[in-house]
């Protein structure tokens, strides 16, 4: 430990100029709720693209890779890469926000002051390999993120969707904190390179095994893999549709950036065991939450159980992780580029159904929605196909590599199930598409065909074309792009 | 090479995808129709220079294109033509610009989406047939089945919802398991070769090369994925819903094209990858495919429904292929039996295709296809009933026809592999003139029963226009067959001789002296 104080080198601040200039940014829009500034939605958003616009500059010019403070800081081309997609993807959702019915109630400057702390807290998770910072990104993030549930819009749901993933929400953060006491108990470090060196050096232990379960169980809390699943489907049904977008990109993004960069290790001085809880633990999401979406009449919770199914996906990759093989790391990387990019189509064509409704859908009020709006149909089309993984989307490309790396390892079983799963989701992805192209129109009535603004047409048009293009002619490069990442 | 040999193949696929952008953006719907057609014919034209341009001698891959698409796992873009896929090619891009015709004045909501739909398929079905690449195949095998998946969800029938639901999770299903299987090939192929490939031309080698530990349940996976396409009893209970429900076009292309796709499945992945497994499992499939025969001529003899007739009628003659597919003569494939299937695939299309056709125009008229409302039309619709019976009796496999060329072939060679199959499949036949001729004589014949059927009103020109090419190349195929048969016979020879250990080399690219091909048998190309 530091004893003396040392000035740090310039180049931290360089490297960490993102942070701080996000921080700054948020706090000035939590201080510009003092004035009157803050009456006016527009003068928010305009203050919250400044923000984003100063830390994408920040990160796009100034990141300095190398390690800062101990690992507490890390910047290397696969964290800048994560940080532009958390980034990116806030973005485009606080755009589409400000474009939809959620615009008074989301651009206040306390939530947005918020909103941009969870990002901060995301990004310092997914660029630091010190316990004790990843541990303070995620509290950042997680506790800022309860409050977004349950107070964006205020209703029964989302307080109680709030409260449970609050009281989870701790209980999956004690979990972590004694899983990395169990670690530093062990390797005497809090450093992950070092821990990770010191574990594939010594030899298996009780309390490494515990360690390393209670770390990954936290995480797959995160994730919401069964059974760590219970608080999704609530949360991500009362949480604004913003929010709800934002939970299931930026905070899957979050959690695997640590698990990519961990899994490997664990996995292997673990032995075959890990492969086998993760694998269960896939199966069960997957199964689990493809049976249960299957149910659902509201087209968010639908999606929940759905992104449930989605975490299941993405272990199979995780579990099959190993040092020395990349393959894995770069599926799952496609993988959550494919999901994120589908999941921004579908919440924001969500988002603009509910802009004309004013309240949370239903999927029977979607029946006959072809005929009234084509192009909206259109691409949820596209984002069903994409979710259930069918050719030409990117989602069909994410599960083939995925499938790719488990075959690879020889865990055909796994697959075989992913693949039952597969099976069984088509119901309920084509059952949307059934009730929009199939039935006659329900509640959506047409008054002003053009009620979408330009701006979130841009985006959704770009988000589809981005779906069906990472289908079919783009893989190549951004697999070529991933491995550069992984040097 | 020149460059329109090297890029025709890409053209063909992607004008019709093209097309269909155009067609689904352009604010007129007059406008639109043009343009479908056009463009589909304008495939239909592209795609006749293939036939011009094809060398029947050559057993290689011709018009070939290749491009690094995912360089590092080994996908490429890899099209190409030989005998196997030319015919079929032709059949899709000639369906197409006739499907468009026969939805001309299609009266329902959304003509401009129908016929964007209908080149999207053209698109995944031409795909389909030249990928010679595993995911690019499988892929396009998937876009496929999203257009049809639409066609018979929006525009079917009552039950159109079940069917089309019914439709995309059996094929998915399948396909799913044969991608799995995919993928252990890719990493088996990876770790004999030392390099990563899914091309087709790559992963033959590996059948050459002594065969693939657990192949008989790769050969399962794809088997059922493509059985379930054919359909072969007992993965066929999609198809009659389906076909009920879907609209005209949708039954047209289904059963002209989209059922082809897994008998050309099997001759293009599933026999050449696994040959020891398809060794073992001959038998099986062989006997699963006489009981499709018989059991699809049984049932569509007691069908009250017109469709549902021609439906079941394609379960059986299906049959026929898949038996055609799989003769074992010795160690090798019986080179008729194989020809006589490529034939009949041709064929099929063609006759079906017509006779949904025919049934459409009656349903048009009447709104009804039950046999029990008609009767004596041959009367008011005399042209109509012309074309009715050339149709049924190609179906049948009278001399004259394509229908006799091809089923004569594949008994021929069955009945040298297993007599006793080719003798219970031959009652295929005979139970087929039984129910086409009776499906004809309570459509056509007889008197009146029904005052509306006096009203009814001859083919329309348009109907003239789309049907009577059909009808007459069903004819020509069969009495010159020998201008078909030439093209694929070197290909089918090819297969039908070395299926064991198969291989394909691209047209005009000769392998490097270390890449030791194992010796062609040229005597074994049988010359009919």
């Amino acid at each position: 430990m530091v004893s003396t104080f040392t000035p740090l080198p310039s180049s931290f601040y360089q490297a960490a100029s993102p942070f701080l200039v996000l921080s700054v940014c948020a706090l000035l829009i939590l201080l510009s709720g003092v004035t009157k500034l803050a009456k006016n939605s527009c003068c928010i958003f305009v203050l919250t693209n400044i923000a984003f616009g100063a830390t994408l500059l920040g990160v796009c010019c100034l990141s300095l890779p190398g390690r800062y403070l101990q690992d507490a800081l890390v910047v290397t081309p696969l964290s800048i890469f994560l940080q532009l997609l958390l980034l990116g993807f806030a973005w485009l959702l606080a755009i589409l926000t400000y474009f939809s019915h959620l615009r008074g109630d989301f651009f206040r400057s306390e939530l947005v002051a918020l909103y941009l702390f969870v990002l901060l807290g995301m990004m310092v998770f997914s660029s630091s390999e010190d316990l004790v910072s990843l541990f303070v990104g995620l509290e950042i993030s997680s506790i800022g993120l309860y409050t977004l549930v349950g107070y964006t819009r205020v209703t029964r749901f989302s307080l109680e969707g709030g409260i449970k993933y609050l009281v989870l929400g701790s209980f999956a953060t004690a979990l972590l904190l004694f899983g990395f006491a169990f670690l530093y108990a062990v390797t005497g470090s809090l450093q992950l390179p070092v821990m990770m060196a010191a574990i594939a050096s010594g030899q298996p232990s009780l309390w490494l095994t515990l360690g390393a379960s209670f770390t990954i169980f936290a995480l797959g809390f995160k994730l919401a893999l069964v059974p760590f699943q219970q608080w999704s489907p609530d949360a991500y049904e009362g949480a604004a549709t913003n929010i709800t977008a934002f939970m299931t990109i930026c905070v899957k993004i979050m959690v695997l950036s640590l698990l990519i960069k961990i899994l490997g290790w664990v996995s292997e001085s673990l032995g075959g065991t890990w492969v086998y809880v993760l694998g269960l633990m896939s199966v069960a999401s997957m199964l689990f939450g493809n049976i249960m979406a299957l149910i659902q009449s509201s087209i968010k919770r639908m999606l929940a159980y759905s992104s449930i199914a989605h975490s299941g996906y993405m272990a199979i990759a995780l579990g099959v992780m190993e040092p020395g093989n990349s393959f894995p790391a770069r599926a799952l990387l496609f993988y959550l580029l494919s999901y994120a990019l589908t999941s921004l189509l579908v919440f924001g064509i969500i988002l603009s159904l509910e802009h004309r409704q004013g309240e949370a859908i239903q999927l029977n009020d979607l029946k006959g929605l072809a005929k009234r709006y084509p192009w909206l149909a259109c691409g949820l089309t596209v984002g069903m196909l994409s979710f259930a993984g069918l050719p030409p989307t990117a989602g069909f490309l994410g599960k083939f590599f995925v499938f790719n790396a488990a075959v690879q390892e020889g865990h055909f079983g796994l697959v075989l199930c992913a693949v039952v799963a597969s099976v069984i989701s088509l119901f309920y992805y084509l059952h949307l598409v059934v009730m929009m192209y199939m039935h006659a129109p329900g509640k959506f009535v047409v008054e002003n065909p053009n009620w979408i603004s330009l701006v979130p047409r841009g985006i959704l048009a770009g988000a589809g074309i981005g779906v069906l293009a990472l289908g079919t002619i783009l893989p190549g490069l951004v697999l070529a792009l991933l491995q550069g990442l992984f040097g | 090479m020149n460059s329109i040999d090297a890029h025709i193949i890409s053209l063909i696929i992607f004008l019709p995808l093209l097309a269909s952008f155009v067609v689904a953006l352009l604010p007129s719907l007059r406008v639109a129709k043009i343009v479908a057609f056009a463009a589909s014919l304008a495939t239909f034209i592209a795609s006749l220079h293939l036939w011009f341009h094809f060398d029947p001698t050559s057993v290689d891959l011709q018009f070939v294109e290749q491009l690094p698409w995912m360089p590092e796992l080994g996908v490429s873009y890899l099209v190409g033509v030989d005998g196997l896929n030319l015919l079929l090619i032709l059949l899709s891009t000639f369906l197409t610009p006739l499907l468009l015709l026969s939805i001309w004045e299609f009266s329902g909501e959304g003509h401009k989406s129908l016929m964007a739909l209908l080149l999207v398929l053209e698109c995944g079905m031409i795909g389909a047939l030249v990928a010679f690449d595993v995911v690019l195949f499988y892929i396009f095998w998937e876009v496929m089945l999203i257009p049809m998946y639409f066609i018979i969800g929006i525009w079917g029938g009552k039950n159109r919802i079940y069917a089309t639901t019914k439709f995309v999770i059996y094929t998915v299903s399948g396909s799913l398991l044969m991608l799995v299987a995919a993928i252990a090939l890719y990493f088996y192929h990876g770790e004999q070769a030392g390099f990563y490939s899914t091309s087709l031309l790559d992963l033959y080698k590996l059948a050459a090369a002594g065969g693939i530990p657990g192949e008989e349940y790769l050969f399962l996976a794809f088997l059922l994925a493509f059985a379930i396409k054919v359909p072969l009893w007992p993965f066929h209970t999609w198809l009659p819903h389906a076909h009920t429900e879907a609209p005209t076009v949708g039954s047209v292309i289904l059963a002209g094209v989209l059922l082809k796709m897994g008998t050309y499945g099997l001759l293009r992945f599933a026999i050449p990858l696994f040959p020891q497994a398809v060794l073992l499992y001959a038998p099986s499939i062989l006997a699963l495919a006489v009981v499709g025969i018989v059991y699809g001529a049984l049932t569509a003899w007691v069908q009250e429904d017109a469709k549902k007739m021609v439906a079941y009628s394609s379960v059986s003659h299906l049959g026929f292929v898949v038996l055609g597919s799989l003769a074992i003569v010795g160690n090798q494939l019986s080179a008729e039996a194989l020809t006589g299937a490529v034939y009949q695939m041709i064929n099929h299309g063609l006759s079906t295709g017509a006779l949904f056709f025919l049934v459409g125009m009656i349903y048009e008229r009447r709104h009804s296809r039950m046999f029990s409302d008609f009767g004596g039309l041959a009367e008011v619709m005399p042209y109509f009933a012309l074309m009715l019976i050339i149709a049924t009796l190609s179906s049948i496999g009278l001399p004259g026809t394509g229908g006799f060329v091809g089923e004569f072939l594949i008994l021929l060679g069955v009945f040298q592999a297993q007599p006793l199959v080719a003798i219970l499949a031959t009652s295929g036949v005979i139970l087929g003139a039984l129910y086409m001729l009776t499906f004809c004589r309570k459509i056509l014949f007889g008197p009146i029963t029904h005052v509306a059927n006096r009203q009814l009103v001859d083919l329309s020109r348009r109907e003239y226009l789309y049907i009577t090419p059909l009808i007459v190349l069903t004819v020509f195929m069969g009495v010159f067959p020998e201008l078909f048969l030439s093209k694929i016979r070197s290909s089918v020879g090819h297969l039908a001789s070395n299926f064991q250990h198969y291989h394909l080399k691209i047209a005009g690219v000769h392998p490097a002296a270390s890449d030791a091909e194992p010796p062609v048998d040229e005597s074994a190309v049988i010359q009919p």
